[in-house]
């Protein structure tokens, strides 16, 4: 009821100040998926209910702005109908205020109240923020205060809680941040932005009675301790040079009882909680210069889950943000074995190289590996590309994706240890003229792993500035000695995956409608994953912002 | 400078000035509640053994008599017997079992269990997932108790194949609300099929496997109230097929809410159907 009043007096105050001042709009968006699910028992799963009998499901998130007197308000209305989001196999319904903020500066002083979004450093400590594709959004519901020391120190305070989904975690978070810059006057083209961070977090009696009681249970070697009370802290820095720019970032996490689902008990049972302290250190380096752009990147974890309860898995509950350390990859197939990030121990590198030869040919190469500290190989992926610009009336990019992706640790037991795929593409672009254009991609992955191989085709066609129209189709090759195949490998043999769509753009409006036959597969934003069914059915998204 | 180092000095005292009271780890302790797990698994879930080991352990730790464990199969696509000739010796699905899988919740991922068909706070579906939250659920029921006396007792004729079940409720204080009483039959030590992280065991034993629901799946309504020093009975016949072994077979009864606030388990209990 709160909510509906809020949501009332909102609209009310700002409809009447929007009647009164022409010159203060409301600004926002709308972005809205209705899916209608189609059964299919050859490419989908049984038990989903919204194959089996919903048949419909939506989500929808409308944001408003409004500024005035100083103050930045928002809210955001969100709403999920048998949303298959937060559970793709299950159906998901609630609707409310997604967000509400009010906003305000004073002198030096800024005020900020509601849900709030923040990061510290490159998030490895804390980062609120929404994923709306994994359906992660763990805004903190609290205050924050920030303060000008002078042009370039800042600081800023900020303490609440976390929200899921329309309710609250019961663990208290809170961190202060002191960002500064610094440009030496004796030095061109030098500057340092350092900055030092430290982030709080008590759990509430039940958690820590659940955490007890779990630990209660297991045999005195395995016992571990425990607190209400875990710190992170960080320091980090973006040095820039000339034609370098480099990022590092060290950070430490005190006692906290974190999920290893690798550790043996002392019975043999796989998975344990323990008590241990945890760091992460990040580094890039980058390189640029006419013609060429050169990055580094390194990063070490150890130990560094940070979430609401310890109790949370996947996507539920992160605090933090650990950046990804792999290509990321735009093409269907060359997406089909994406890594999501370690929390307990990784440690890899990436590097990443594009040179421009001549005004027509630029080629490159990315490079990242991912192993844990003991050597054990989860992620390799090596891609040259080159891309060749005739003028403006043609682009082709083509390249081939040598991959080693461990499915065992990404994807849990079931489908092997190691996949081995080589995975050429292919996209060629062609300009009949400035407003219509053809876009062809292709991709064939090989590999013996999994389901086997692929061979993934899109013809898309541009009509500048309104329409896009789009043809694929992802086929799964059939394998040759079928004697020899698990039913499991060869279930999809022989099937297509196509898809149809098509876009309307007028202005900042955009309407999409897709009859789409999606496979399995593994859904990564940011090194963040989770598992995503095979979808069947119609897809329709419109899109506006105002 | 000058204003920057106040704050250097706040967030160093935030890092080292945290020192707690140490947790107490309590001793184990079973009272006169004894605790229903229903665990949803499958023969081709790679991961549900991870899950069945530590159901072991548990009940090693608080005793087979005290917590007591149903394999439901009907993990969706998991629970699907391997075909062909090299194929499942059985098929563990039954109908009355996806009733009664679908009736406590929905599948979420596996492992999966319902402990007491408590709904934790946070989660989804009463089938929990992940299995290292089972221990805390499970040790917090232990420490629960409703006062509620629940004694079976089974006569079982081996020529007919028949076993007459005789459940007695004897609430030691008065509850109110609605209340059901389910019971179901189980049969351990099944060796057949299993994938076991990923590797195929042949001789994988299966334990506590719920082969039917002798009452509604839903639970058969208690009309009685359960008021202390009353003494309610419902009595059921059933016949066991052929091809069970009625040595490892066992009756679970178990009363608990209708659904309205929950659909809690507060007293469960099992005995052999032949010893």
């Amino acid at each position: 009821m709160n909510r509906i009043l809020l949501l009332t007096s909102f609209i009310l105050l700002t409809g009447l100040i929007q009647a009164q001042d022409q010159n203060s709009p409301i600004t926002g968006g709308l972005q809205s998926n209705a899916n209608f699910f189609i059964s299919d028992d050859k490419r989908v799963g049984p038990n989903i209910p919204q194959y089996d009998n919903l048949k419909f499901g939506a989500e929808s998130w409308l944001n408003l702005n409004y500024s005035k007197w100083g103050f930045d308000m928002g809210l955001r209305f969100d709403l999920y109908n048998n949303s298959n989001l937060l559970n793709p196999v299950d159906a998901y319904n609630g609707q409310g205020i997604g967000r509400w903020f009010v906003r305000k500066h004073v002198g030096k002083l800024e005020l900020e109240g509601g849900y709030i979004y923040d990061q510290i450093g490159s998030g490895v400590i804390y980062r609120a923020y929404e994923e709306r594709a994994l359906m992660i959004d763990n805004a903190l519901l609290g205050v924050k205060v920030g303060y000008s020391l002078n042009e370039n120190w800042k600081v800023r305070a900020f303490t609440g809680r976390q929200k899921q989904q329309f309710d609250l975690y019961s663990t208290v978070v809170r961190g202060a941040v002191l960002e500064g810059f610094i440009k030496p006057d004796s030095l061109k083209n030098f500057t340092l932005a350092p900055g030092i961070g430290v982030v709080g977090r008590t759990y509430s009696k039940e958690t820590i009675n659940q955490i007890v009681n779990t630990i209660a249970t297991y045999a005195p070697q395995d016992s571990t301790g425990g607190q209400y009370n875990t710190y992170a802290g960080t320091v980090f820095n973006t040095l820039t040079a000339g034609n370098f720019i480099w990022y590092v970032e060290g950070a430490m996490k005190s006692y906290d009882v974190i999920n290893d689902p690798n550790a043996f008990t002392a019975k043999g049972t796989r998975g344990k909680y323990e008590n241990r302290k945890g760091y992460t250190v990040y580094s890039s380096l980058a390189y640029s210069q006419k013609g060429l752009g050169i990055s580094l990147e390194l990063k070490r974890t150890n130990n560094f889950s940070f979430r609401q309860t310890p109790f949370a898995v996947g996507i539920q509950g992160p605090i933090n943000f650990l950046p990804p350390m792999a290509k990321q990859n735009t093409y269907r197939l060359t997406t089909r074995f994406s890594p999501a990030t370690q929390e307990i121990s990784e440690q890899a590198v990436q590097v990443d190289i594009h040179y421009k030869v001549n005004k027509k040919l630029t080629v490159g190469l990315n490079f990242s590996d991912i192993q844990f500290p003991d050597g054990t190989e989860l992620y390799r992926e090596i891609t040259p590309e080159i891309t060749w610009k005739q003028k403006r009336k043609w682009q082709l990019i083509a390249g081939v994706q040598l991959l080693k992706y461990n499915i065992l640790v990404y994807q849990g037991p079931g489908k092997g240890d190691m996949v081995d795929a080589i995975t050429p593409y292919a996209e060629y672009l062609y300009k009949f003229t400035s407003r219509r254009s053809v876009r062809i991609e292709a991709q064939y992955l090989q590999t013996e792993q999994e389901f086997g191989s692929w061979l993934n085709g899109v013809v898309e066609f541009g009509l500048a500035p309104h329409w896009l129209v789009a043809v694929s189709d992802m086929y799964k090759l059939k394998h040759q000695d079928t004697e020899e195949v698990s039913e499991e490998k060869k279930q999809y043999d022989g099937l297509h995956f196509p898809t149809v769509q098509v876009s309307y753009t007028q202005k900042a409006n955009r309407l999409g409608l897709a009859w789409v036959k999606q496979v399995e597969g593994i859904n990564c934003a940011g090194g963040i994953c989770r598992y995503e069914p095979a979808f069947s059915g119609v897809k329709l998204q419109v899109n506006s912002t105002f | 400078m000058k204003k920057i180092l106040p704050f250097l000095a706040f967030l160093s005292l935030s890092l080292w000035s945290c020192e707690e009271k140490p947790l107490n780890i309590p001793e184990l302790t079973v009272g006169t509640r004894r605790v229903l797990v229903e665990e949803l698994t499958g023969v081709k879930c790679s991961n549900c053994p991870d899950g069945a080991d530590l159901l072991e352990d548990l009940q090693e730790t608080f005793g087979k008599e005290n917590l007591i464990v149903v394999s439901i199969h009907q993990a969706p696509d998991f629970s699907v017997p391997y075909p062909g000739a090299n194929g499942s010796r059985y098929d563990f699905r039954t109908t009355n079992g996806k009733a009664l899988a679908d009736y406590i919740g929905v599948f979420e991922g596996a492992p999966c269990a319902s402990v007491a068909r408590f709904l934790p706070p946070n989660a989804t579906s009463l089938f929990v997932t992940p299995y290292s939250e089972w221990p805390g659920l499970i040790t917090a029921e232990f420490a629960k108790d409703y006062g509620l006396g629940l004694f079976v007792t089974t006569e079982y004729d081996s020529l007919s194949r028949n076993v007459d079940i005789l459940v007695n409720i004897a609430p030691e204080s008065t509850l109110t609300g609605s209340f059901a009483l389910t019971v179901v039959i189980t049969q351990d030590s099944i060796v057949d099929l299993q994938d076991v992280n990923g590797d195929l065991e042949r001789d994988y034993l299966h334990r506590h496997v719920l082969r039917d629901v002798i009452s509604q799946p839903t639970g058969n309504a208690v009309e009685a109230p359960l008021t202390a020093g009353a003494l309610i009975s419902q009595n059921f016949r059933y016949k066991l097929k052929d091809t069970w072994d009625a040595k490892h077979c066992s009756i679970v009864a178990y009363v608990h809410h209708t659904g309205v606030p929950d659909k809690e388990v507060l007293q469960a209990t099992e005995v052999h159907v032949a010893d």
